[in-house]
């Protein structure tokens, strides 16, 4: 069963921590596709959080195309949003850790860029030699 | 009679018209400055929080943008028509909750309520009484025996009772319980105007928490001046801590500049007007929750 976990506390808007963790339920299967969201209005009464911060991220989640708006049914997961949404966006907080990584160390971002070209050269070897 | 329908039609029916816009208002009692040029507009929809330390002049700001205060400078309109000024039509689409709000105690509450409430055309009992269900406050007691809490009940659904379109709390929650502040922000998502409009609300609260379930915009006041004004996700995006290890320049954009017990430097930057040059190009900026950008602003 799919729930939300909602922190005001955090110093990540409400409407984003929304769209990060139902893309991140989708792109691990707890919600498949055709799997009703729950309404606008359950999330703003449940969760204590005004109902236009939930309008906002459910409009976001449509037009990254992981959620659609089914007549009577309200928000469901599209159709075609099973397994990675974008896997990009799912790489990108690896890819932003290793480059606050790198900068800490003093690395240079050629330097940076030619180690993790060799990371995904060896990763690539390893892969061939299984 | 004529002359004031006619104003009144001018006030109501500019449906384009900014819910509430603030144009630089000042307020002096002889020397000391209450308020500071302030400048700010919200549209149909918004909800304000208005925050700031004790004595900043939420109050003041808050009884300036209702007319029962009038700034020494500067000016307001509510729904377009001038604070001071305001005309039937658009006192009707207000709502107020005071910080010491004035309760007749020796009426019950439902005959407080009505005897307000009956002003106002979009009243009913019906509707009085579902308000005070939802926030559990006994409307057959005598308002004198209520307890600080309930006064505080009482007090928002005699502000929400006539369904206004612009809804100005002064603290409203202070002497709620956790459980009586989320029937209470239960109730402001459920709101229901007479017209049907989107409602707009500006709330002053030191429970940030709360305010950042509900707020579309913050406005951060200090010693009368706006630190910091803008809608929630813009500043969530755009306000920033950045740690140097000496002072920065105060150029705008530099919100604050504080030096910490152990040496280093903490500044709070808005992005949307730092100029980047001031930056090293590999500066460390972090977000900061609604609690710490507060204490990182006033602290």
């Amino acid at each position: 069963m799919f729930r939300l976990d909602l922190q005001p506390a955090s110093p990540t808007p409400i409407y984003r921590q929304i769209v990060e963790q139902i893309t991140r339920a989708v792109a691990a299967g707890t919600l498949a596709p055709g799997d009703a969201l729950p309404s606008v209005r359950a999330v703003a009464q449940d969760h204590v959080v005004n109902p236009m911060t939930v309008s906002k991220a459910y409009s976001l989640l449509e037009a990254q195309g992981v959620v659609e708006r089914r007549r009577g049914v309200g928000m469901a997961v599209a159709a075609s949003a099973t397994g990675a949404p974008d896997r990009f966006a799912l790489l990108a907080p690896a890819l932003e850790h290793a480059a606050k990584v790198a900068r800490q160390l003093g690395i240079d971002p050629e330097d940076a860029l030619r180690a993790f070209a060799q990371t995904l050269a060896d990763s690539e070897q390893e892969k061939n030699h299984e | 009679m004529n002359e004031s329908s006619t104003q009144a039609d001018l006030c109501t029916q500019d449906e384009s018209a900014a819910a509430v816009e603030a144009v630089h208002i000042s307020m002096r009692y002889g020397p000391v400055t209450v308020l500071d040029d302030v400048s700010f507009t919200l549209v149909p929809g918004s909800v304000l929080g208005l925050v700031g330390g004790n004595g900043a002049g939420k109050t003041t700001l808050l009884r300036c943008l209702l007319g029962l205060t009038p700034p020494t400078v500067g000016a307001s309109r509510l729904y377009g028509c001038d604070s001071r000024d305001l005309t039937d039509p658009v006192r009707t689409r207000l709502g107020y909750v005071a910080q010491r709000p004035e309760l007749y105690d020796w009426l019950r509450v439902r005959e407080q309520l009505a005897l307000f409430g009956q002003l106002y055309p979009g009243w009913t009992a019906a509707h009085a009484r579902e308000l005070s269900l939802r926030l559990d406050l006994p409307d057959d007691v005598r308002v004198g025996n209520l307890s600080p809490g309930e006064r505080q009940r009482l007090a928002i659904v005699l502000a929400m009772q006539h369904r206004p379109d612009l809804l100005i709390f002064d603290e409203p929650v202070s002497s709620l319980d956790p459980v009586g502040r989320r029937d209470f922000l239960r109730l402001l998502f459920e709101h229901d105007t007479l017209h049907h409009a989107a409602a707009t609300a500006i709330i002053s609260s030191h429970l940030l928490d709360d305010l950042e379930r509900v707020v579309t915009h913050l406005l951060f006041l200090q010693q009368g001046r706006v630190q910091l004004f803008g809608g929630r996700d813009e500043l969530a995006d755009c306000v920033r801590e950045f740690d140097s290890g000496a002072a920065l320049e105060r150029v705008p954009g530099v919100l604050r500049s504080r030096r910490r017990a152990d040496g280093s430097w903490q500044n709070v930057l808005d992005l949307r007007v730092l100029d980047p040059a001031v930056l090293p190009p590999t500066a460390d900026l972090r977000a900061l929750s609604l609690v710490d950008l507060y204490l990182a602003l006033n602290g």
